[in-house]
């Protein structure tokens, strides 16, 4: 469970972390309301994650324990968690589905393109500009692409090969 | 142009992960809002399916190759081995079944033509949408990143497509429309023919050592005799039968076969029959999953994070129950090797 769950973290935080580097490091440099929206996508599917893992551990603790749950004992203490651990995950999966979806069209569309949000208001508060001209920030920008896609590369790496590995058969099972 | 270059693969792979899906709510809705929780099973569901492979290579007996498949395949469904039987044989042994399953799991770099196909549209794509980002750097006020930051959010997608893929799940190599839906038929087969093939090799191994069995002969008694094994053949209990004035068929009896061990070897067993019932060797818990596992009762390989404990007890159980299996066999082997009469091992002692 414990390598489960770091190498799915690599593969979420790597890609989401990536993307986040890539629109930051675009001027106007800052957490705009892109960045925000995949900060935010990332930490509630982590938050999921931490929340099923829980809850998969408490219903196994109540379904193992004898005796009548109540609502003070381990037993029952642990099923009740188990259950609104699983449905507030849940709830948050759908919210969180749906807000990916949402996010993905407005740039799709270019909603987000405008002054409040090119200009990274939700970052930089009241001191915000905006840029007319690209001219000395191309060094800023590959570098923030370059190192985000390698980053994305990286995670993405880490966790195929993790998966290449494990899944692999081995030789001679079937002659002893 | 660039979003659209991005977009439309991407949505082309999520409409076909969706249709993988059947379109049912909540496997989609986890793998979108949580691609952690979606990566976490699908890695839990190889580092099972290591587990499994690791554990079995340590036994000896010759069908650890098709019962470790088998619990790789049954993966997707809440099973557990009844408790309502002392001691476990679990022995799919039929040539033609293993071969059956090595064959399905064996396809498994056959890709899926339509996902194989989206996914290199994906990757090219990316690649395209990767040299763009670079090279137009002032083609908006945005700065051309809105395609590749948006690609890169998604990047997660292929990975799980892909990773689904090489994990062997029990109907990896099939269509990928038809997979969700046949993934609990297949399991629930494969869990039906190690019951069906576990019964015939219970069959097989009563009438083996009733064969072998001297009929006339007292039989042995555990506290003077020094082998391990002793043998209660069924003349016993016919025996006991037509004492009690009642005759029966003895091979109709499935308790005919007594394995009563010594108690200096494994003292922590009870004495007990090897062959239980091998009708009821694997049960489908789901009827029984309450409001506090819901979670495992869809069969869809995206809650597999919900079944490892559930999971890793059915191994343990099935993978011990295989290795007392094998001293078994070894040691029935010893007795009838070390006597070449049956009538020596006893009256000698």
């Amino acid at each position: 469970m414990f390598n489960a769950s770091i190498f799915a973290l690599v593969l979420q935080c790597g890609t989401t972390t990536a993307a986040v580097i890539i629109v930051v490091f675009t001027p106007t440099i800052g957490l705009g309301c892109r960045s925000l929206g995949y900060t935010l996508y990332g930490g509630v599917s982590i938050l999921i994650l931490f929340l099923t893992i829980i809850s998969t551990i408490s219903a196994r603790v109540s379904e193992t324990r004898v005796g009548r749950p109540t609502t003070f004992s381990i037993k029952g203490f642990t099923a009740s968690t188990a259950i609104v651990l699983r449905k507030l995950s849940l709830f948050l999966a759908f919210l969180n589905a749906v807000w990916l979806i949402v996010l993905s069209s407005f740039q799709f569309s270019h909603t987000l393109n405008n002054c409040y949000c090119n200009a990274a208001v939700t970052g930089n508060g009241p001191d915000s500009y905006i840029i007319i001209s690209f001219e000395g920030w191309i060094s800023t920008i590959k570098a923030g692409r370059v190192s985000a896609t390698i980053l994305a590369a990286a995670s993405m790496a880490i966790y195929m090969g993790f998966l290449w590995f494990t899944s692999a058969l081995p030789t001679g099972l079937d002659h002893s | 142009m660039t979003l659209s270059r991005v977009s439309f693969p991407s949505t082309l792979l999520l409409v076909q992960s969706l249709i993988r899906t059947r379109f049912r709510t909540r496997p989609v809705a986890i793998s979108l809002g949580s691609p952690a929780l979606a990566a976490y099973s699908l890695a839990l569901t190889s580092l099972n399916t290591r587990f499994v492979y690791r554990r079995a290579q340590r036994i000896k007996h010759e069908s650890r190759g098709a019962v470790a498949r088998a619990l790789v395949s049954l993966q997707q469904i809440p099973l557990e081995l009844t408790r309502d039987e002392p001691l476990l044989a679990f022995i799919p042994v039929k040539e033609q079944w293993r071969q059956e399953v090595a064959d399905r799991l064996n396809r498994r770099y056959v890709w899926p033509i339509a996902i194989g196909s989206s996914v290199t549209w994906v990757v090219i794509a990316f690649i395209f949408t990767l040299v763009d980002s670079f090279v137009d750097l002032d083609v908006s006020s945005d700065g051309g990143a809105e395609g590749h930051a948006v690609g890169t959010l998604w990047l997660w997608l292929a990975c799980l497509v892909i990773g689904w893929i090489w994990v062997p799940t029990f109907t990896r190599g099939e269509s990928s429309s038809a997979a969700c839906h046949t993934r609990h038929t297949a399991a629930n087969r494969a869990a039906k023919r190690i019951n069906q093939t576990a019964a015939k090799a219970y069959n097989s191994a009563k009438t083996k050592i009733s064969e072998r069995l001297p009929e006339p002969n007292p039989l042995p008694d555990p506290t003077h005799s020094q082998s391990t094994v002793s043998l209660q053949s069924s003349a016993e209990t016919q025996d006991d039968h037509t004492h009690n004035g009642v005759s029966e068929n003895p091979t109709a009896n499935h308790s005919a076969i007594t394995f009563s061990r010594s108690t200096t070897l494994h003292s922590t067993t009870p004495q007990t029959s090897i062959y239980p019932n091998p009708e009821r060797l694997l049960i489908d818990v789901s009827d029984e999953l309450g409001a506090l596992n819901r979670d495992e009762l869809p069969l869809a390989a995206t809650f597999n994070y919900s079944r490892i404990m559930r999971y890793l007890v059915l191994v343990d159980d099935v993978l011990r129950a295989l290795e007392n299996l094998t001293r078994e066999d070894d040691e029935v082997g010893s007795v009838f090797r070390e006597t070449s009469d049956f009538g020596n091992c006893v009256t000698d002692s």
